[in-house]
């Protein structure tokens, strides 16, 4: 029978918890991005802009349908080489070995997040009843006026749950960035059970930190909710 | 014929029905007039066992049920011979008109498909729908789809049908149509129950009218006796909270 | 940029046959996965639904810890916890598990994790249900089995089809993740050409168009089926 080495399994714990930091911030970062173009693609798509609406579309739906895991091992081997071979043909001096896994990482997540976001922005957007907008045109609001006091109070109540979800899916998208180099919460845990063959101990330590972030993050998203909920509706 | 002993439920520590007796003859139309949260729905519930009460006897027909020992063939049997008409229609949104009123015939009485079909044509023509048969649920209004409610209990031929506040979530134009549709039940000598705050019905139609507050029953007797000349002062309280002007007579 | 060299579609192309060559793998763990964890998801929405004392409780724990917890870690505990704890059962059968390849452990993951997402579609579909309809069934006489089978179960399975098909659609594009434990599918096979070609990028295109289109076919599919079936306008 296996015996559990608590001892190393709680020296695990603790190393994970070490790079909730990181795992944050690699979440939060592409969340943002993803919030601020995601909001200009889904206007872009809600407002009808002529062809940049059409891309944006298969954008979408072609991030949106490729295993995350593709997507990034995609990207990284597309910017590296990329970057090697435009500074390599302009006699440039600088390399993608010089560029931090992290960065690649950023902009990695940034793309995946663009593409979830600007859907769950534009269903939030729309989820206002036309009858609003047209009642708000009727008094003669601007278009942009009607987005800062009519719609988008509106939409933000609905908007924050699937914010949640997105930010969720971020933080376990994170857990997969050891793939192209970036030393995060497994590389961590793995790298200490590398010399005792506890990789059980560290995964389940890995898991469990995961598993409090992401709990963390739902109750947070809920209570942000509640709050908008009632400062929206007074 | 109906009989109620002494019925008496709890939600927790809410006492809601605190003893109640009522009999109700074959073909009489109960009126139960009283104010909110009273138990009138609570007491409907616990005749057709949408709600266990906590004691007491009921008897509909010949099945007699002692709430206390009841076994479920029991209960079962004394469900199936009363059918109830909800507030809001309640009808099987995965079927379609002719479907709802014909499922309790198939699936509870047996009845062979092809006669279930025949009768509920002519059941929904009767109530005013005959041109409604394959329209589901979301496609017909208020007023229809408690028609079909209607025809739903009825086609079971039970001993009573039980109607809780049956127009009450209507539009004022739906609610006629509905009013006339029961009045031609009552006249056809079906036995009913109904909760209703329409005291024009309860006038027109009822051959009892009970008057429930707090969980009991405060008083009963013809509508004229009790809408018009109540002996207790709750009654004449409600009443003329009802009925602005206090003049009302019949 | 005059010729690019690090990238040439030509090389896609020439990956196409082999890459697709493994797709029967991941087809086989999509099924499979799908097929125990529906059955699994089942059992585990009966306890919810019918609130079984500890069982109940310990459902709500296990469909947290499967959202909470990104799929490749538990792709990892599976694989290498599994083997601790059941070898012993295992043994006496004449089976090492630390010798069963990968792809049964991955099979088993996702089964797992299609489970708790089964299980939450079905009790919320049937939760979704107003309770109306379930006393008009009651005070017509219906007894309980005749309810769930002409009122609940069809108006439960319209509204559970497109979340089966979000769910089907994700239990696929996580088979891509079954490299990580040495699974040689469509993606595990990339290292291998890379391995003689030096060229991996193109693989990894590849992969991604297969996907795509298979996770197109099984959206169409499903939103095909949905528009069938149709309990009700
Ligand atoms: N399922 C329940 N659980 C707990 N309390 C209940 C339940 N159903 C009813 N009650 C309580 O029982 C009391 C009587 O309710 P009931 O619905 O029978 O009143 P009512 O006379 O039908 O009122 P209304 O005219 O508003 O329909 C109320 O205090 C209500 O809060
Ligand atoms: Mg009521």
């Amino acid at each position: 029978m296996y015996r559990f080495d608590y001892l190393f399994f709680m020296h695990e714990l603790w190393v994970g918890v070490t790079y909730i930091p990181i795992t944050l911030l690699l979440s939060i970062v592409p969340l943002i991005i993803g919030l601020i173009v995601g909001t200009l693609f889904a206007i872009c798509r809600i407002q009808k802009v002529r062809v940049i609406d059409r891309i944006i579309q298969v954008y979408v739906v072609l991030l949106r349908s490729i295993p995350i895991v593709l997507l990034m091992l995609m990207l990284y081997f597309f910017f590296t080489y990329g970057i090697d071979e435009i500074a390599g043909f302009y006699h440039l001096p600088f390399r993608s070995s010089q560029v931090s896994p992290i960065t690649l990482a950023f902009i990695i997540l940034s793309f995946v997040s663009v593409a979830f976001l600007s859907e769950s922005v534009r269903t939030a957007l729309q989820s206002v009843q036309k009858g609003q907008i047209e009642a708000a045109r009727s008094v003669g609001m601007t278009t942009t006026t009607i987005y800062r006091r009519i719609i988008i109070p509106q939409a933000l109540p609905v908007a924050i749950p699937i914010l949640g979800n997105t930010f969720i899916g971020l933080i376990q998208g994170t857990a997969l960035l050891y793939l192209i180099g970036v030393t995060d919460l497994i590389t961590g845990v793995k790298i200490q059970a590398n010399g005792n063959y506890r990789y059980v101990e560290a995964y389940i330590a890995a898991a469990i930190v995961y598993w409090v972030l992401c709990i963390a993050v739902e109750q947070g998203i809920r209570l942000l909710s509640t709050r908008v909920n009632y400062l929206v509706k007074g | 014929m109906i009989e109620l002993k002494n019925i008496h439920k709890s939600f927790g520590h809410n006492h809601v029905l605190k003893g109640i007796d009522l009999s109700v003859l074959d073909g009489e139309v109960v009126v139960i007039l009283g104010p909110s949260g009273s138990g009138k729905t609570t007491l409907l519930r616990c005749i057709d066992f949408l709600e266990r009460a906590d004691e007491g006897e009921i008897t509909v027909g010949d099945t007699h049920v002692n709430i206390r020992h009841a076994k479920k063939q029991q209960t079962l049997a004394l469900v199936r011979k009363t059918a109830m008409v909800f507030q809001q229609y309640n009808l099987f949104k995965n079927k379609t008109a002719l479907e709802n009123v014909i499922e309790g015939l198939i699936v509870v009485q047996k009845v062979e498909k092809q006669e279930a079909l025949e009768r509920g044509r002519n059941l929904l023509e009767n109530v005013g729908l005959g041109d409604k048969f394959d329209a589901y649920p979301s496609q017909l209004s208020g007023g229809q789809q408690q028609r079909v409610g209607i025809a739903r209990a009825l086609i079971l031929n039970p001993e009573v049908i039980l109607f809780d506040e049956p127009t009450s979530a209507l539009d004022p134009e739906l609610v006629g149509d509905v009013l006339i549709l029961l009045k031609k039940i009552a006249h056809q000598g079906m036995t009913m129950i109904v909760v209703t705050h329409e005291i024009d019905f309860a006038v027109d139609v009822a051959t009892k009218v009970v008057f429930m507050d707090a969980g009991q029953i405060v008083e009963q007797g013809l509508p004229e006796e009790v809408i018009s000349h109540p002996k207790e002062e709750r009654t004449r309280q409600f009443l003329r909270r009802l009925l602005p002007e206090s003049s009302y007579s019949i | 940029m005059t010729n690019i060299s690090y990238f040439s579609f030509k090389r896609v192309w020439e990956y196409f046959p082999q890459l697709l060559s493994h797709l029967p793998t991941t087809l086989v763990i999509v099924f499979f996965a799908l097929f125990f964890g529906f059955l699994l998801g089942i059992l585990i929405a009966v306890v919810r639904l019918f609130k079984v004392p500890v069982l109940n409780q310990l459902s709500v724990v296990y469909i947290s810890f499967v959202r909470g917890v990104p799929i490749n870690i538990q792709l990892f505990i599976v694989y290498f916890g599994l083997p601790l704890i059941l070898s012993p059962l295992f043994l006496p059968l004449g089976i090492d598990l630390n010798r069963v390849g990968p792809i049964y452990f991955v099979i088993a993951t996702y089964a797992f994790s299609t489970a708790a997402f089964i299980s939450v579609i079905i009790s919320a579909s049937i939760w979704g249900i107003d309770k109306g309809q379930t006393e008009a069934a009651l005070s017509i006489g219906m007894t309980r089995p005749q309810l769930f089978r002409r009122i609940i179960a069809p108006q439960a399975l319209h509204i559970a089809l497109p979340e089966f098909g979000n769910t089907t659609v994700s239990t696929l594009k996580n088979t891509s993740l079954a490299f990580t434990v040495g699974v040689v599918d469509m993606v595990g096979v990339i290292s291998a050409i890379a391995a003689r070609t030096k060229h991996s990028l193109e693989g990894y295109v590849g992969a991604a168009i297969i996907y795509f289109v298979l996770c197109t076919l099984l959206e169409r599919g499903f939103s095909f089926v949905e528009k069938k079936y149709r309990v009700f306008k």
